[in-house]
């Protein structure tokens, strides 16, 4: 579904991301962890197609990709229902069916009775829902997660977390879930790369629980430098 | 003594009403008539006319149905005159936003409208259109579309660019983006520029009817000017300074309030 070859990008002579190789098959689920300025929000927009490599080749064989940002970019100056209706607009043609699905995605996200509300009177964790919901409106083939979770306490993450996977597995979406969060990462993904300054690698997940126990953490940790 | 008054509380509501907006518009307001009333008594009437002649000739004018008629005629000509070069302004500024080529092509033109002074525009719409609405309204529309244009332009080119790639990967198409993205997030600039464009476009109409219309506020302000009639000239400016307080505050303020709706909790 999804496959980078040598791919290679630079910001302003900077190198971000090094002739950088992995697949992604359909209906996978993959974490990729790394330390801020590692790259894991470019190799989001290499596949979402808002940018380019410099060098070797991008594929990604999907139409319908759901992307949650790290800053969530609503539009301020529509309601939180209309935000998520906005995609809809754009991918189903039975225009009597956007609000009543728009709705259906809010309620999934615990969002009910803030349909009206403007961004700005949401608190950061209420926007997070709201961007998550945008994403999975559209029921992706591809569904991109920006530490999706990173303003949301940890119960209703938690809670969260487990809904988003029975979804993820219903609608059998590929996805691909950046974060410096390891237990979060570790919960949602099938499989689990590294990016640090050495390039991406994978790590195996053998037994979830297990890793966790050997503190895999705190060697993660180490790789990541947090 | 034996007052229920709190002089604390009175003098509270003092200190906040001399701090409020309200008393210095108000002390402006009366300086101003202040300001009048001495310079009609320094000066004959003919030159200037007092605040009370002034008044009386405006009650004649609202009384004979007079001032109804012309403001009508202004305000329907401003409508439509600032109205097509509004909406030219806005099209035009959405459409040079999204595209640069057009963008630079457009310069030069917005640079000479707005750079050849107004009375030579006034002069070459009387040549081209004769006497009459059409002169004024050309004159109207021709001045307030750049300013509109810049207004809008520059409300565009300072739209997130981290919005414009959500609707990419989203794949919103242009005219779900035009109308959710672009229009509200360019809707203060566009009303910024609106309210600049219609007190130029006031002034422009006002002049073009007194070289070239056949009636409105600015040719009974000819014709007070030609008869000598001081208190009526003054009577029709302060009709023009209505017309244009109703364009604001009556028109464009609740406006831009209802559009920015989202800015307030």
């Amino acid at each position: 579904m999804i496959k980078f070859e040598d791919v290679s990008i630079a910001f302003n002579g900077k190198n971000v991301l090094n002739r950088i190789s992995f697949e992604i098959k359909s209906h996978e689920s993959v974490a990729i962890l790394g330390p801020s300025g590692s790259g894991k929000t470019t190799i989001l927009k290499l596949i979402a197609g808002t940018l380019k490599p410099d060098s070797g080749r991008v594929e990604v064989r999907s139409q319908r990709i759901g992307y949650v940002f790290q800053d969530y970019r609503l539009l301020p100056w529509r309601t939180a229902l209309d935000n998520v209706a906005l995609v809809l607009k754009a991918s189903i043609a039975d225009r009597t069916k956007v609000k009543e699905r728009a709705i259906g995605w809010m309620r999934l996200m615990r969002l009910q009775g803030y349909y009206n509300y403007y961004p700005r009177q949401l608190s950061g964790g209420m926007v997070q829902r709201v961007a998550i919901a945008r994403a999975l409106a559209i029921e992706p083939e591809v569904l991109l997660m920006d530490e999706p979770f990173s303003s949301l306490d940890n119960a209703l993450a938690d809670m969260l977390l487990r809904q988003l996977k029975d979804v993820l597995a219903n609608y059998r979406t590929t996805t691909v879930y950046v974060s410096h969060d390891i237990v979060g990462a570790l919960s949602v993904a099938q499989r689990l790369f590294v990016l640090s300054r050495e390039g991406l690698k994978e790590y195996p997940i053998t037994d979830r629980r297990q890793m966790l126990q050997l503190n895999l953490e705190t060697r993660l940790k180490s790789i990541l430098g947090t | 003594m034996g007052s229920t008054l709190n002089p604390d509380a009175v003098r509270q509501k003092i200190q906040s009403w001399y701090r409020s907006r309200g008393f210095y518009i108000t002390l402006s307001i009366i300086t101003m008539l202040l300001v009048w009333q001495v310079l009609s008594m320094l000066f004959s009437r003919v030159i200037i006319a007092s605040p009370q002649d002034t008044f009386v000739a405006l009650g004649n004018l609202l009384l004979k149905g007079e001032l109804w008629t012309q403001f009508g005629h202004s305000l329907g000509r401003l409508f439509i005159g600032l109205g097509a070069g509004s909406v030219l302004g806005i099209i035009m500024g959405i459409l040079a936003g999204m595209n640069y080529q057009l963008r630079f092509f457009l310069e030069p033109m917005r640079w000479t409208i707005v750079t050849v002074p107004v009375i030579i525009l006034a002069v070459l719409a009387m040549l081209w259109f004769g006497i009459g609405s059409l002169p004024v309204l050309f004159l109207v529309g021709l001045i307030t579309t750049p300013i509109v244009y810049v207004n809008t332009l520059e409300g565009m080119l300072a739209i997130d660019s981290r919005v414009l790639e959500m609707a990419r990967v989203y794949k919103i198409p242009s005219h779900l983006k035009i109308r959710e993205i672009y229009l509200p997030g360019i809707g203060s600039s566009i009303m910024a520029g609106l309210t600049n464009a219609s007190g130029i476009g006031v002034r422009a109409l006002i002049l073009a009817e007194f070289m070239g219309g056949r009636n409105g506020i600015g040719q009974s302000f000819f014709k007070a000017w030609s008869f000598l009639d001081t208190p009526a000239l003054f009577a029709w400016i302060l009709t023009a300074f209505a017309l244009m307080g109703l364009v604001e505050f009556g028109i464009l303020r609740p406006t831009r309030d209802y559009l920015m709706r989202w800015k307030k909790t």
